[in-house]
């Protein structure tokens, strides 16, 4: 049940950042081509926009990553070969994610009102909409790898039982 | 929390007052922050202490407002007032194009209180407060091509500092403002995206964009401003005596730094010439610049409801 | 706590270290090991951690890792790279080691077309690896000669770690662009000739003998994406784009080629590979946000400025200091990815490169290289991951391959050191005003 809505979240999480990618370009696009034409009245706010853009799909991506467990790690001691060992590895790895997470969803709600009193300088945009990026993604990291943490502990409840 | 008070042996606590400067030691913000050193040093005596951080190593300007208004890491710096304006869109006012008619309009204008309600503004909104006034280099044209007249500066592709008011003074001057990120500004000269941009001699000298943008148009049409500012949160903990000699030596560092560095100016411009680095020209028709960029300064004014500090700084 | 300067070092280096043996990836590791400090040190709160990261995605140059990535992903999902193989294996697949050769000359072409290591090492290796694995080869070769190969990427132009670098430092793109080109084809040919060593030791089959129609055909399939070098150099040196910008003209130019040129890719595909070059790219923009904050806090705690200290009073001359520049990088490289050490790293050490007297544009190719040879060498070295990960295998099975690969190509990071003139003699050729 959680699985499922979370599989649908993550889902949701992939079409963003697909979107996402694609609106990157627009800006940069436009920034290009209002120099050669100047079709579009800018005053730079091409470059804000598309930072803005891109502090959501890299913070959109880094959940998605802990969903998928895509995240890049060192293997520099070999992989638990024993059932229990394998909980306690496995495990460590997705407690200190979460710890991770929590202290980003915590602290970051502090940091999306220090973005709330700030405006863009040329958009004139409430910075706590970029802000708010970061409480979300930790949020997200804990949550997802909460639940990877509860499967880890069926999966070894299930080989236990199978054992005995 | 970076203010600190060691409780040292014997009783006496001792206060840490930390800075961060884009420069190094010879650059005039950071003489600024020296001089600030010495006079609180001289007058509150052993139970201060002072570090700065060099070269930029703890960010950019930006990032100082942001340690400021948190009080975290640092608790003072000399900054450009645009680094501000996300917090108060007013800010940037105290140094746009063609405020200024000469370096001594700029001294009185600093040495006075007219700017107070900026000052308050900033208090307010960002809890960062002004100590005092550096700043005094003039900005100038700087492109890869002599522009002197204003057939030459007519669809100029120039990049210009990120705030509204900057944009909107040079399209009004008939230049074309563009977007380039700050540190894309040498390659974009250099390959001929952009044909120049504006800055001050000392910029010019210390990031070599003579090497790509030669020739040197004295519109003077900026003299910086460049505010002392400690974080609130700092200067609410000092003690009473504290507070009031740091008040002080703001606005006394402050004016040496504005002296240092209105002085330096020409003498860098000089420096750059006589190396052959640069060409330096006048600029034909600058009361000409001057006419159109007033009803631009009035309208942007009169949108951040100013218009009583505009007047009262052209007053001065 | 006002935490020293040797307990905060402790703290993060060993902690960080302590995390990655216990397989936290690099990115929470480096986040994770700074949290300590930042909870600690009374001068600082756990706002500085969430700020460093956040602002460093708030950085136009950093937009050429998308656009250089999605550039990569289209020529990867359009069979561009199929071409490129084709093309290789008719130019190289006849020497001893077949597809070694091609594994080697597919990188180089794909290093001018793409400004990121990662994704030739992820494209290529997809198709090389098992092929070199059908045909005989050791898988741990495979994998080391797929990673080592990939780090032309970002020395030949395009290249991210060119554009960050420049715009960092205030130096030419254009001219590290060019800089580039010839250290990076010398590594080409040092890999080549390791893997004829190879070859011969392990007697591994040759790929095939081209005709003369079979390469011509060969090299008209893949002409038009051999050109795209031209179109991103020569977008930056005409002045059409700022480096960042050029990232979109590389990405623009292969998806026209995908999209109407070879017909490879749909509409319906783009939604695809634009999820994930996102995807991929907040990885390790993700990393590199992270990394940021722990060199932030190094800064802090002023460790560059005493590693710098020190160096000036070794008062060594330009050779040595090369060498010291490059070990450092080499260093850094081992832990953090390139980009943050470039900030990190590259600001600091620039006074001490230029207090020796050597050449920006050489100090410059300097760091890249070693930089480039972070990518491969573990604990991390994404290009060695991805690469080890296709083969199946465990990063620690391929190092004594890894090493003996990249000692030739050391070798070329110190020729460029004795005789700059490789890495200087294009861009004053044909860029002199940048020099
Ligand atoms: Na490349
Ligand atoms: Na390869």
């Amino acid at each position: 049940m959680i699985g499922t809505i979370l599989e649908r979240v993550c889902l949701g999480l992939r079409v963003l950042i697909g979107v996402l990618t694609f609106a990157l370009a627009i800006p940069v696009a436009a920034q290009v081509l209002a120099r050669y034409t100047g079709i579009i009245p800018v005053y730079l706010w091409t470059e804000e926009l598309a930072t803005f853009i891109f502090v959501w799909v890299v913070m959109i991506g880094s959940m998605i990553a802990v969903w998928d467990n895509t995240h890049f790690n060192v293997e520099v001691i070999p992989e638990a070969k024993s059932a229990l060992g394998a909980l306690i590895q496995q495990g460590l790895v997705l407690v200190l994610i979460i710890i991770f997470g929590v202290f980003f969803a915590w602290y970051g709600v502090e940091y999306t009102k220090f973005g709330a009193i700030q405006n863009s300088v040329m958009l004139r945009a409430n910075m706590a909409w970029t802000h708010i990026s970061v409480p979300i993604a930790g949020a997200g990291w804990a949550v997802f790898a909460a639940y990877r943490l509860s499967e880890l502990f069926k999966t070894y409840r299930l080989q236990r039982s199978a054992a005995q | 929390a970076a203010l600190t008070a060691i409780t040292a042996t014997a009783g006496s606590a001792e206060i840490t007052l930390r800075a961060a400067s884009l420069f190094d030691e010879n650059h005039a913000y950071t003489k600024t922050l020296r001089e600030f050193e010495r006079l609180v040093g001289e007058a509150y005596g052993d139970e201060i202490s002072f570090e700065m951080h060099l070269n930029g190593e703890l960010g950019d300007e930006s990032d100082f407002v942001t340690f400021l208004q948190q009080g975290v890491a640092i608790d003072y710096a000399v900054m450009a007032p645009s680094n501000m304006a996300v917090f108060a869109p007013s800010i940037p006012l105290m140094d746009m194009p063609f405020l200024f008619r000469d370096l001594d309009h700029w001294n009185a204008v600093l040495s006075s209180d007219v700017l107070k309600p900026l000052e308050d503004k900033l208090y307010e909104a960002a809890d960062i407060k002004v100590i005092g006034y550096a700043g005094g280099g003039t900005r100038n044209l700087a492109s890869a091509e002599p522009i002197t007249n204003m057939d030459e500066l007519g669809g100029h592709k120039m990049r210009v500092m990120g705030a509204p008011i900057q944009a909107k003074i040079f399209s009004a001057i008939t230049a074309a403002p563009s977007a380039i990120a700050y540190n894309e500004v040498y390659n974009a000269i250099q390959t001929g995206v952009i044909a120049g941009f504006e800055n001050e001699a000392a910029s010019i000298q210390n990031l070599k964009f003579y090497e790509v943008a030669p020739n040197i148009t004295l519109t003077k049409h900026a003299i910086t401003v460049r505010p002392l500012v400690m974080s609130g949160k700092t200067f609410r903990k000092l003690p009473e005596d504290l507070q009031a000699i740091v008040l002080e030596a703001g606005l006394a560092a402050g004016a040496a730094g504005r002296e240092i560095e209105s002085s330096e100016d020409a003498l860098k411009l000089q420096q750059m010439a006589d190396a052959g680095q640069i060409t330096v020209s006048e600029f034909a028709q600058r009361d000409k610049l001057l006419e159109l960029s007033i009803p631009v300064q009035d309208a942007y004014a009169a949108e951040l409801g100013a218009t009583d500090l505009l007047t009262a700084i052209r007053a001065k | 706590m006002i935490v020293s300067t040797g307990l905060a070092c402790a703290i993060l280096v060993g902690g960080f270290l302590m995390l990655v043996i216990l397989r936290v990836p690099v990115a929470f590791a480096l986040g994770l090991a700074t949290m300590p400090l930042v909870v600690l040190d009374l001068r600082l709160t756990p706002f500085i951690l969430l700020d460093r990261m956040f602002q460093s995605y708030n950085s136009f140059i950093l937009l050429a890792v998308p656009f250089f990535l999605l550039a990569a992903n289209l020529m990867n999902s359009g069979k561009i790279t199929d071409r490129l193989i084709t093309l290789a294996r008719e130019m190289t697949g006849w020497m001893p080691g077949g597809l070694g050769h091609v594994n080697v000359m597919v990188s180089m072409m794909f290093a001018g077309i793409s400004g990121s290591s990662t994704a030739d090492a992820a494209g290529c290796g997809k198709i090389l690896i098992p092929a070199m694995q059908r045909e005989g080869f050791d898988t741990r070769f495979s994998v080391a000669i797929t990673a080592c190969s990939s780090v032309m990427g970002v020395i030949i132009p395009p290249s991210i770690l060119m554009v960050v670098w420049g715009g960092v430092m205030q130096i030419s793109v254009g001219a590290l662009f060019l800089a580039g080109a010839i250290p990076g084809m010398l590594i080409g040919f040092a890999l080549l000739s390791t893997v004829f060593v190879y070859a011969k030791v392990y007697n591994y089959p040759v790929a095939g003998r081209p005709t003369l129609s079979s390469f011509w055909t060969a090299f008209r399939g893949s002409i038009l994406a051999l050109l795209t070098p031209v179109f991103v150099v020569g977008g930056i040196i005409g002045g059409v784009v700022t480096p960042t910008e050029s990232a979109i003209i590389a990405a623009g130019y292969a998806m026209i080629l995908g999209l109407f040129v070879y017909r490879t890719v749909s509409f319906r595909d783009l939604g695809h590979i634009f999820y994930d070059t996102g995807r991929f790219a907040s990885i390790s923009l993700f990393a590199i946000g992270t990394a940021t904050a722990f060199g932030w806090l190094l800064a802090f705690y002023k460790v560059p400025r005493l590693i710098v200290e020190m160096l000036t009073q070794l008062n060594a001359g330009p050779f040595e200091t090369m060498l010291i520049i490059a070990l450092l990088f080499l260093l850094f490289g081992l832990f953090i990815d390139a980009i943050p050490t470039i900030i990190i790293l590259g600001t600091v050490l620039m006074p001490v490169a230029a207090a020796a007297d050597i050449h920006p544009v050489v100090f410059a190719m300097i760091g890249i290289i070693s930089l480039a040879f972070g990518l491969v060498t573990p604990p991390y070295g994404l290009c060695l991951l991805i690469s080890a990960s296709i083969g199946g295998l465990n990063v620690i099975q391929v190092i004594r391959d890894v090493v003996i690969i990249l000692i030739p190509m050391l070798i070329i990071l110190i020729l460029v050191m004795l005789f700059p003139e490789i890495a200087l003699w294009l861009p004053r050729m044909l860029l002199p005003s940048s020099l």
